[in-house]
C-alpha cells in the first residue's frame, strides 16, 4: 500500500469498504459525513468497520483511537497518519 | 399525614448508570448487608437519553452519599462528556467512588447495523411491542430487503449463510476484548476475564450492549467487596429471569463457530416482553419490522 496515498485515493478506498461492511453499493461519504448519515452505521457496527479498515490499507488503529473521531473526513486523517507512520 | 414517614438514617449510596444498571441496582439491593446499611437512589439512562440533561444531582445530595457507583467518562454517548466529567469532580472525598464498566461485546453478533426504520416517526409499536430489539438491526437482512427480496427468501439466505465466511467473527472477538481491556484500565469493577472465560457456555451477554445476568452478579460482587459486604448467594442465579431485556437472538453459524453452548438454533429469546422467538421466527418480525 502506498504510504503517500492521496487523500482522494483514501476517501475512495474507504467508500469501497464501507459500501462493503454494510453491504450497501449505495453508500455515499465526504468529509463531513457521519455515522448517522451512512445506512447501518453506529457505534456498534463500528467495529467491523475499523477492521475492515484496518486490513484494506494495512493499518493497525488502537482500541480506543478511533472512539472520538467526529466524521468521515477525521476518520481519513486517521488513516493517512498510520499509512504515513 | 396518612402514613407515618420516619426519616431514614441509612447513608446513600448513588449508581449512576446506563440500563444495565437496572440489573446492579436490583442485586446490590438482594444483600441484605447492603441494604442494612445503605438507601439507593439511582439515576439510570435509556436509549436515545443524555445523561447530563437527564440527571441533576445536587451538592447536597452528594454530600449525603457515602458510596457513589458510576461509569468512567468516555464509555457512552453522554451528550455531556463534560459536564458528566464536571458531575465526577463535584464529588465529595469523603464518599466511596466505585466504577464499574459498560461493556460491550460484538463477537456474538457480528451483522450488527444501525436500524433506521426506527426513525420513521408515523411507525408506532403495536400494542406490548417494545422498539428496543429493532435498535439492532442486520447488515445482511437490510442488504437483502433493499433488493426486494421476499420475507421467506431473505430468511432462507440468511439460515444458509455461514457468517465466518463473510466477516472475520475471529477479529471482532479479539477487538472486542481488546477494547474491553483498554477501557477497563480506568475502572475499578472488572468483567472482561470474566467474559472470556465464560461466554462459550453462559449468557455473558444478551445483547452486544448489555450483559447477561451472570455477568451483572460478577461485576455486583466486586461492587459488594468493596464494601466489604459479602458476595450474593450462588443459588440467586438460578432464581432470576434475566433482568435485561431485549435478548438478541444468536445466527447459527456464530453458534456453531464458537461453540457456544448455552444456546442451539432452537434456543427462544426473549426480544420483549410478549415475545418468546427462536432465531427464524425472529427474522420475520425484524423484516416485517412487527
Amino acid at each position: 500500500m502506498d504510504k503517500s496515498m492521496e487523500r482522494e485515493n483514501v476517501s475512495t478506498l474507504l467508500l469501497e469498504v464501507m459500501q462493503s461492511v454494510f453491504f450497501d453499493p449505495g453508500i455515499t461519504i465526504d468529509d463531513e459525513t457521519v455515522a448517522e448519515d451512512v445506512n447501518g452505521w453506529d457505534s456498534l457496527s463500528h467495529v467491523r468497520l475499523l477492521l475492515a479498515i484496518e486490513k484494506k490499507f494495512s493499518i493497525t488503529i488502537g482500541p480506543l483511537e478511533a472512539d472520538r473521531l467526529k466524521n468521515v473526513g477525521e476518520l481519513i486523517d486517521l488513516i493517512q497518519k498510520k499509512m504515513a507512520g | 399525614m396518612l402514613r407515618n414517614e420516619t426519616q431514614d438514617t441509612r447513608p446513600l449510596c448513588i449508581l449512576v448508570g446506563t440500563c444495565i444498571s437496572f440489573g446492579i441496582q436490583y442485586l446490590l439491593l438482594q444483600s441484605d448487608e447492603f441494604k442494612k446499611t445503605y438507601r439507593m437512589k439511582a439515576y439510570r439512562t435509556h436509549r436515545n437519553q443524555k445523561i447530563m440533561s437527564d440527571f441533576n444531582i445536587s451538592d447536597e445530595e452528594l454530600n449525603e452519599a457515602s458510596v457513589f457507583i458510576y461509569h468512567p467518562p468516555g464509555w457512552a454517548d453522554w451528550g455531556n462528556d463534560e459536564g458528566y466529567r464536571e458531575l465526577l469532580r463535584r464529588i465529595p472525598d469523603h464518599v466511596q467512588k466505585i466504577s464499574y464498566p459498560y461493556p460491550v461485546f460484538h463477537a456474538l453478533w457480528p451483522l450488527h447495523a444501525h436500524e433506521k426504520r426506527l426513525e420513521d416517526p408515523s411507525r408506532e409499536a403495536g400494542f406490548g411491542q417494545s422498539d428496543a430489539i429493532y435498535a439492532y438491526g442486520d447488515s445482511f437482512v437490510l442488504s437483502q430487503m433493499r433488493q426486494g427480496l421476499s420475507t421467506e427468501e431473505i430468511i432462507r439466505r440468511y439460515l444458509d449463510l455461514n457468517i465466518p465466511d463473510i466477516v472475520d467473527v475471529d477479529g471482532i472477538l479479539k477487538r472486542s476484548i481488546d477494547t474491553q481491556i483498554a477501557k477497563e484500565e480506568s475502572t475499578d469493577v472488572k468483567i472482561i476475564d470474566f467474559v472470556v472465560d465464560n461466554f462459550k457456555t453462559k449468557r455473558t451477554f444478551v445483547t452486544m450492549n448489555h450483559v447477561g445476568n451472570v455477568s451483572l452478579i460478577h461485576m455486583t460482587n466486586q461492587m459488594l467487596q468493596m464494601m466489604g459486604f459479602a458476595p450474593l448467594p450462588d443459588s440467586l442465579h438460578d432464581s432470576l429471569f434475566e433482568m435485561i431485556d431485549p435478548q438478541m437472538p444468536i445466527h447459527s453459524s456464530v453458534i456453531k463457530h464458537f461453540g457456544l453452548t448455552f444456546v442451539t438454533p432452537d434456543t427462544r429469546y426473549r426480544i420483549d416482553p410478549r415475545r418468546n422467538l427462536t432465531f427464524s421466527e425472529y427474522l420475520t418480525h425484524y423484516i416485517e419490522f412487527r
